[in-house]
């Protein structure tokens, strides 16, 4: 088995010389290629490519949502935004809101990958739980924490008070400095189990015999993790985070069914800005929301433009 | 040194579970609050010291749910179950093509587009639902089942591409090979040795695909208004801001959009595992 999995990942290798030299090459493989791509190509460039230019077309115009014209003001839309004193503050909260929720995520999730990884028994069933909200609905999800963190059914404030961890509720959604807390709970507790599974998937090819050596040199546990287990995790663990990241800063659902960005404008993230000027402010004004929607475009770039190098490396250092 | 060794095996012992029984609090905990919630009596729900067992669980809230006669939950679920499917069926069709193209042929930028596939399912809703929204308002498409099947194949589709691509290239190109020889053409070779193979991966695929569209919330909340189109998230939604205290029927209608979300989800995962091995023992 370990045989045939090394043959299979081997990217390019042998299979690329049997294939370059195969005599059973069709000469209209490049048609064929190019013609069974056409479907999704037609759906990657017309629902993704294509949007993704028009959102920057309609940043430029002026379009509002019940208005059929859309007369061109160039970069107009853009000053307002920027000199309109909101668009700042809410980078700030969407940078806050992923920064930690990715930091939090992170540290749960080696931990409990670190633990998932030994033998005990049951640690199967465990696995099993611990990717529960991973697989919920975000809906779902939320419903549940928003009972937990509703006032008057109140179970969340009953058990911190019995266990005299706080002495009177805690509001949870309805004051502004409990706000983003609460959404960085909620957010985390659905996206800590991709970094458990993801580690866990690295943690798991590491041979026994690696620790015990580190043992018999007399690393001690927190020696072995460094030395042992983050370097072998390393390439999984990078792009996890990058992954991670991009999928934290563009939270819409959690947030919007949690507090709507509010109260006030305590949880408006820029997905959150970009909805509300769009569909729910005065005017709808769709150019306004697309400039929230297009200036974190540079933001997912970089984040992109790091997740190439580090999938382009670990493919290198596996090759 | 041996004392020490012992005793550093003890505290991580000890460490692990306590590790352990935390996260698996923290994550059943709520799950099993919401489940409770749902068979619970509506009298027991807004009660000033919570009670964590119920003795005469009832079905009231889950038939509340179907009563409902603003909430319309039957026609959500069709909506649900209908735009998942034709979304799925879609991609997992186009993904099929499109898997065996960049896995199987040489033709120039092949490469270059299998990354492109990848970098298009990272580009986030945020970005796109603004110009879709247009675009399927200048189709007519708002408010429409179909609309939502074609807005839904924006992230299924590179989804399913990479993850078919990714198991066809596993399979030995040697079988294949030799079906050509015993006088195949290349796409029986395909239909005959490969696909069967890669069965397991295409109802992964199939499984993940259906559960990202079934669970997505941004483009229905903008693209849809009436029963016509809207699908179970939405119209739970609107029961949030509609009745607040309804949390009876909420916690029912939450669960049992879960249920086919979580089922299919370790469905999904047995598949991944079993496919990898099985592939590994016949190559």
């Amino acid at each position: 088995m370990t045989q045939a999995g090394a043959e299979r990942t081997d990217p390019g290798g042998t299979r690329g010389m049997t294939d370059s030299k195969s005599r059973l090459r069709l000469p209209t493989e490049t048609v064929l290629g190019i013609a069974l791509m056409i479907p999704a190509l037609a759906i990657i460039i017309g629902l993704i490519g294509y949007p993704t230019l028009y959102a920057i077309w309609i940043s430029l115009h002026t379009k509002l949502l019940a208005v059929r014209d859309m007369p061109f003001v160039g970069l107009e839309n853009y000053v307002t935004v920027l000199s309109q004193g909101n668009f700042w503050p809410a980078m700030g909260r969407t940078i806050y809101f992923t920064v930690v929720s990715v930091a939090i995520k992170v540290c749960i999730g080696m931990a409990t990958a670190l633990v998932l990884n030994e033998n005990w028994p049951g640690q199967g069933l465990a696995r099993a739980a611990v990717l529960l909200p991973w697989a919920l609905p975000p809906l779902t999800a939320v419903v549940t924490w928003r009972f937990l963190f509703n006032d008057t059914t109140n179970v969340l404030n009953y058990i911190l008070i019995k266990a005299h961890l706080i002495e009177k509720p805690i509001l949870w959604l309805a004051k502004a400095e409990y706000a983003m807390p609460s959404a960085i709970i909620v957010g985390v507790w659905q996206g800590f189990p991709f970094f458990a599974i993801t580690l866990l998937a690295g943690l798991s090819p590491i041979p026994d015999d690696l620790y015990d050596a580190a043992k018999v040199d007399g690393a001690g546990i927190i020696h072995r993790f460094l030395y042992v287990s983050l370097p072998a995790v390393f390439p999984v663990l990078m792009v996890a985070l990058t992954l991670s990241t991009i999928w934290t800063f563009n939270q819409f659902t959690v947030i919007w069914l949690l507090t709507q960005g509010g109260p006030g404008e305590a949880t408006t993230t820029l997905p959150i800005a970009a909805y509300q000027h769009a569909f729910v402010a005065g005017s709808k004004n769709l150019s306004r929301g697309a400039v929230y929607a297009v200036l974190t475009f540079p933001v997912l770039v970089i984040l992109v433009l790091l997740l190439n190098h580090f999938i382009s490396s670990r493919e290198e250092t596996e090759a | 040194m041996t004392l020490g060794l012992k005793w550093e095996r003890r505290i991580k012992v000890i460490a692990g579970a306590l590790w352990m029984i935390f996260i698996l609090t923290w994550v059943l905990f709520p799950t099993y609050w919401i489940a409770l919630a749902s068979f619970k009596h509506p009298k027991d729900l807004a009660v000033r010291i919570p009670l964590f067992w119920t003795t005469e669980p009832t079905l009231m809230s889950y038939r509340g749910l179907f009563t409902q006669p603003f909430l319309q939950f039957e026609r959500l679920t069709l909506n649900s179950l209908t735009v998942s499917l034709g979304a799925t069926f879609l991609s997992v069709v186009i993904a099929v093509f499109a898997g065996l193209a960049l896995a199987r042929l040489k033709f120039p930028g092949r490469q270059r587009l299998g990354m492109a596939v990848f970098f298009a399912y990272l580009v986030p809703p945020v970005l796109l639902f603004i110009p879709l929204y247009v675009v399927m308002a200048a189709f007519k498409l708002i408010d429409s089942r179909l609309g939502l099947v074609l807005v839904y194949s924006s992230f299924t589709v590179p989804f399913c591409v990479w993850m078919l691509r990714g198991y066809f290239h596993n399979i030995p190109v040697e079988l294949e090979e030799c079906a050509m020889i015993d006088g195949c053409t290349r796409v029986g070779a395909w239909v005959r040795i490969v696909l069967p193979l890669a069965s397991p991966g295409i109802a992964a695929a199939a499984i993940f695909a259906f559960t990202l569209a079934w669970n997505e919330f941004l483009y229905a909340y903008i693209l849809t208004e009436t029963a016509n189109a809207q699908t179970m998230p939405i119209g739970l939604a609107s029961f949030i801001q509609l009745d607040v205290y309804r949390w009876g029927e909420l916690s029912a209608g939450a669960l049992l959009m879960a249920i086919p979300a979580v089922v299919l989800y370790f469905l999904g995962q047995r598949f991944v595992v079993a496919g990898l091995t099985g592939g590994a023992v016949k190559g």
